[in-house]
């Protein structure tokens, strides 16, 4: 027994230690869909790079990767909010990319300072409603910051604040209108829910299809999601039944989200790491990318999937930097708190 | 001649309680066969304990083939002493058969089994070889302990009551055949025993025990 | 020489082990003596109060359902004969193979708006869309439901063992006295088990503070979810190991209660005097009524999520062996099995180690090593991360092995969460091995691992394998220790549900919640086995 004790143990040691070499890119990824195992299938394809995968929230991965140190694995950070980018750079943890193709292929608004991060895509946050409940007089010209008025009162939904890109929209409206102000429209927000926050984006947007409420916001890429019916019929159905639209024409435009991504200072395959951006920008990937989830591609040749095209493509979109989405984070998490946004 | 085991002035308490032992001094000779008699809570068992190394004396010293095996600085363990040990309860190892139980204490030796074997045969329960321990009776289980404890040859056999739990029939013809055996392989054998005739039957000599 | 030797490992062993036990709760406690940042102030003003008040409902709702549903039922069980009665004997403890997060993500599918029920009522009678008829289930009732129904067979199981143990003839004296049967129930009886009971109450309560699936679904705030949020939503890890810290000391103050009852809950039998209580035949409405009384846990807690699970795997997700599924069962297996044979082991040497040392300092050790199990697995993870990372930035700096990220941290967690059962399991086994056994086995020249291995290793079997199969089916229910400390490429069957379920996408939650309920069906066939034979043998 004594042997067979001391190889088991010598064995599961083995098991256990990582070992930090071979030819792949570790990617911590808070990005969610499905369709992206295609993406990283075709990458490792081309290239023959194994694509390691952990997925997760967006703030449990940068925890993770503050309290990894030097000893993190992970090459790639890959998010779907803007808000995570600065917050990973803020922490010192991204290098800058070398890539000049990946820069060249990139608008320049939608890189970060020092070219630490670029943008893959592009999503709206915007408002959904059931035009059998709703005028369309009520809902020209409206802005975010109409929803507080007493109009509204029991007809809106929306998730909780636990979800990234709702602090990002109001970090992006603190950045606008100053803490105040935003912290009084929230009250009044707040107050006009039809029901205690619950679900996802798409909860809130079967919610108004099925005249729970009149009011959604939600991120534009999940109507395509569901119109196309690749979520099943009862997704498609409902989402036939409300329209999309998007607010704050009249001033700043529409609060824009990027899904981005960058290489990890401590990053162990740097090359492979840039070898995988390339690849998230080219034509292939951003066309997988926009038929599949739905997003915006940032590569002007390449044209958005029609079905949520159909909606309009040149909307007016909020220009605020990406990066206040991550330096008001916090504060708009406590305003959120302090208005009881659930 | 140097004594097989000497125990100079032993005492033991449990726990800061009354002594069990107060100083017990006893010396036996290679061959010899001894009885310890007494009533219960003389303190027989401890002894017995002591002298084995499962107990250590709380003063006093044990020596075994003039080396000391124990005394106030050091104190050897059971497995070290080279001595064979029988209890009322038997104690057989349940997962073993017979013959793996009488094998157990011979260490390395390639004919173990033969050994083992022939042992059994001695003490008549050859037959049960391939057994395991709850398939037999008392008297055959006490047999096989009996055995067990013999096969690796001990520099001294140590007994505690091991005959009690048995019938008196059963007993009359244990206690034959184990004393023959054990003048055959000139034991030294120290017993341990609240019966009279047990004593007179097998022993040397009597010590008495008081409380 | 070599008995030195042989002394050195038995008791370096557990002293290692003791070590790694306690770092994780060092590192989480060390922070209440560093600095306390501004985010106290907001945690103070707004939420603060909401964990405390939320965590004390939800404490003291459950406590007060699984008290009525447990005690009610074991006391129907153990002193009437009714129809359904066998049946109800081992079935009530069936809830406990689902852990509260699956139940929750169940009675959403169940009871959400657009769910399954409310479809169904409203295809039944032809309602609008925007009716809904079954209430809103997220929140803080609906939690309390869930942990109601999931706990409450721990008490139903301690409350049924104090009452077939307790002495008719205490019982009788009270007949005599002149109390009507009711009387007896409620005056002797429920006082005399309350001890066994508090035990019992004491764990339920400690799994409720503990979770965090559930609640978090359900977008209630507690201290869990609290945690959560000011570590990840906040960037703050050190207020989040502060209020870790204040959990942990709650925590604490409920494990002292539940030892202290346990050593008090031996005053309930006195076994000279034992002999079964007499069980009386309920008449038929009577018979009706406990039927339906015993049947609604069993129905809420078990058959209605186990069916419904079932029919979402079947109807909507046919490829119920696709590649996640796949990947994640063999990952949560291989896991399982090397965290509950390596918990065994470590139980197993060290309770070898308490066997012949005899040294009560080693006993004290092998003690505390047993809290383990009412650590919130999402501190213990807190904890471990800070260990491994101070591990590997001070001793493997230079090295190209790391321990953050490796699997070393979970199983860490698993053993350190499961190390209770295994001790209880492999140390009442052990205590059935007479010391006679070892004495022989000394004398005869063996030792140290030959004693461990020729005698007690092979008489322990039964008891080793038992402790890998109750460890096998923690293991797989564990959820937020597992979704912080997990490594790349790998989920669980666990982190497989929690994350369908954040994406609402409860059907395809339905296959691995399926499996994790199967695999926490185990410990129930065990324990079921003990109830069927105890009860041939009129006590337990």
């Amino acid at each position: 027994m004594n042997n067979l004790l001391k190889s088991c143990l010598a064995l599961t040691l083995l098991f256990l230690f990582q070992d930090l070499s071979s030819n792949e890119v570790n990617i911590y990824t808070s990005r969610h869909y499905d369709s992206d195992d295609l993406l990283y299938k075709d990458f490792s394809n081309a290239t023959g790079i194994k694509v390691n995968i952990i997925s997760g929230k967006g703030e449990a991965l940068i925890e993770r990767l503050k309290s990894e140190g030097s000893n993190s694995s992970a090459d790639i950070f890959l998010t779907s909010d803007a808000g995570n980018l600065w917050k990973v750079q803020k922490e010192g943890l991204f290098k800058s990319i070398s890539s000049e193709k990946i820069m060249q292929s990139v608008p320049v608004n939608f890189r970060g300072p020092n070219n630490e991060w670029i943008g893959i895509a592009k999503r709206a946050r915007v408002i959904f409603y059931n035009p059998e409940n709703v005028a369309s007089k009520d809902i020209e010209k409206l802005s975010y910051e109409d929803l507080s008025q007493e109009t509204w009162k029991n007809r809106i939904v929306v998730r909780s604040s636990n979800n990234i890109y709702n602090q990002s929209l109001v970090a992006s409206m603190i950045s606008n209108n100053g803490i105040a102000a935003t912290e009084t429209w929230a009250k009044g927000f707040v107050s006009n829910f039809a029901r205690k926050p619950q679900g996802n984006d798409r909860s809130q947007i079967i919610a108004v299809a099925n005249g729970e409420a009149d009011i959604a916001i939600a991120n534009s890429y999940y109507f395509g999601i569901m119109l196309s019916g690749s979520a099943g019929p009862d997704q498609m159905k409902a989402a036939n039944k409300v329209k999309m639209l998007f607010p704050n024409q009249n001033n700043r435009g529409t609060h824009v989200n990027i899904s981005g991504a960058g290489v990890l200072r401590n990053s162990k395959n740097p090359m492979n790491a840039e070898a995988f951006l390339e690849f998230l920008l080219s034509s292939r990937a951003q066309s997988h990318i926009v038929n599949n989830t739905y997003e915006y591609p940032v590569i002007d040749t390449i044209p958005p999937s029609p079905v949520i095209a159909q909606f309009g493509t040149s909307f007016v979109e909020d220009k605020t930097s990406a990066s206040d989405f991550g330096k008001f984070n916090s504060e708009a998490i406590k305003l959120m708190d302090r208005v009881g946004w659930k | 001649m140097m004594p097989m085991l000497e125990l100079e002035n032993i005492s033991h308490s449990y726990n800061e309680e009354k002594a069990i032992l107060s100083n017990v001094s006893l010396k036996i000779m290679a061959g010899e066969f001894i009885s310890i008699l007494g009533p219960s809570g003389s303190g027989k068992s401890t002894l017995l304990r002591i002298i084995s190394g499962l107990e250590k004396q709380t003063s006093g010293k044990v020596k075994i083939n003039n080396n000391i095996v124990s005394d106030d600085n050091y104190h050897s363990p059971p497995e070290k002493r080279n001595l064979g040990l029988v209890v009322q309860d038997k104690s057989l190892f349940p997962h073993l058969n017979v013959l793996r139980n009488v094998t157990f204490g011979i260490r390395g030796q390639k004919d173990r089994d033969n050994i083992g074997k022939d042992l059994l045969k001695l003490f008549k329960v050859d037959q049960h070889e391939k057994k395991f321990p709850n398939e037999l009776s008392g008297g055959e289980q006490q047999r096989v302990a009996l055995a067990r404890s013999l096969a690796p040859k001990p520099n001294i056999l140590l007994l505690d009551e091991p005959f009690s739990a048995l019938d008196d029939d059963l007993k009359e013809e244990l206690y034959m055949e184990t004393k023959k055996i054990i003048q055959d392989k000139k034991m030294t054998v120290l017993m341990v025993t609240h019966d009279k005739n047990e004593a007179d039957i097998f022993s040397d000599k009597i010590i008495f025990l008081e409380i | 020489m070599n008995r030195i030797t042989n002394i050195n490992f038995w008791i370096l062993f557990p002293a290692i082990v003791f070590v790694f036990f306690l770092m994780p709760l060092v590192a989480v406690l060390s922070s209440l003596f560093g600095e306390y940042s501004d985010n106290w102030n907001h945690l103070y003003n707004f939420v603060l109060f909401d964990y405390l008040k939320n965590s004390a409902v939800l404490v003291f709702g459950v406590s007060v359902l699984t008290l009525i549903i447990g005690t009610g039922t074991a006391w129907l069980v153990s002193n009437f004969n009714f129809f359904g009665k066998r049946f109800f004997e081992w079935a009530l403890i069936l809830p406990l193979s689902i852990p509260p997060y699956i139940l929750a993500y169940t009675f959403t599918g169940l009871f959400d708006s657009y769910g399954t029920l409310n479809n169904l009522v409203r295809n039944i009678f032809e309602l609008e869309q925007s009716y809904i008829f079954f209430p809103n289930i997220r929140n803080l009732w609906g939690a309390i439901l869930v942990f109601s129904f999931t706990l409450y067979p721990y008490i139903y199981l301690v409350a049924r063992s104090a009452f077939l143990n307790q002495s008719r003839s205490t019982l009788e004296s009270g007949r005599i006295l002149g109390l009507n049967r009711f009387e007896i129930s409620f005056k002797l009886a429920m006082p005399m088990i309350r001890p066994a009971i508090i035990g019992g109450l004491m764990l339920v309560i400690m799994e409720t503070l503990s979770d965090f699936g559930a609640v978090e679904h359900f977008a209630i705030p507690t201290f869990t979810t609290g945690i959560f949020r000011t570590w990840y939503g906040m960037g703050d890890l050190l207020t989040a190991m502060q209020l870790s810290s204040f959990l942990l000391i709650l925590v604490a103050i409920f494990l002292f209660i539940e030892n202290k009852s346990r050593r008090n809950a031996g005053f309930v039998s006195d076994s000279s005097t034992h002999s079964p209580i007499q069980i009386e035949r309920l008449n038929s409405r009577y018979s009706a009524l406990a039927f339906v009384f015993c049947s609604i846990p069993l129905l809420v807690g078990f058959i209605l999520p186990t069916s419904e699970l079932m029919i979402w795997a079947i109807y909507y997700n046919p490829s119920f062996f696709d590649d996640r599924f796949l990947d994640a069962a063999l990952n949560t297996i291989t896991l399982a099995v090397v965290a509950a044979v390596l918990c065994s082991m470590t139980a197993l040497l060290i309770n070898f180690s308490v066997r012949i040392n005899k040294n009560k300092i080693l006993r004290l050790l092998s003690s505390f090593l047993s809290i383990g199990y009412a650590l919130p697995g999402l501190i213990l993870a807190v904890g471990i991360v800070q260990t491994t990372t101070f591990i590997d930035s001070s001793l493997l700096n230079k090295s190209s092995l790391a321990l953050t990220g490796s699997l070393f941290g979970l199983i860490l967690a698993y053993i350190i969460k499961s190390y209770a059962l295994s001790n209880n399991t492999i140390s009442s086994g052990m205590e059935k091995i007479s010391i006679g056994i070892d004495n022989s086995a000394r004398v005869l020249k063996s030792s140290g691992w030959n004693l461990l291995g020729s005698i007690h290793f092979p008489l322990l079997k039964t008891s080793f394998f038992t402790s890998i199969l109750l460890v096998i089916s923690e293991v797989v229910k564990e959820l937020p220790a597992t979704l912080i400390l997990r490594p790349f490429n790998f989920d669980t069957l666990a982190v497989s549900t929690y994350i369908y379920a954040a994406e609402e996408r409860m059907r395809d939650a339905a296959a691995p919640s399926i499996a994790i309920i199967l695999v926490g069906l185990i410990p129930i066939i065990i324990i079921t086995r003990m109830i069927r034979s105890s009860r041939d043998k009129g006590t337990m």
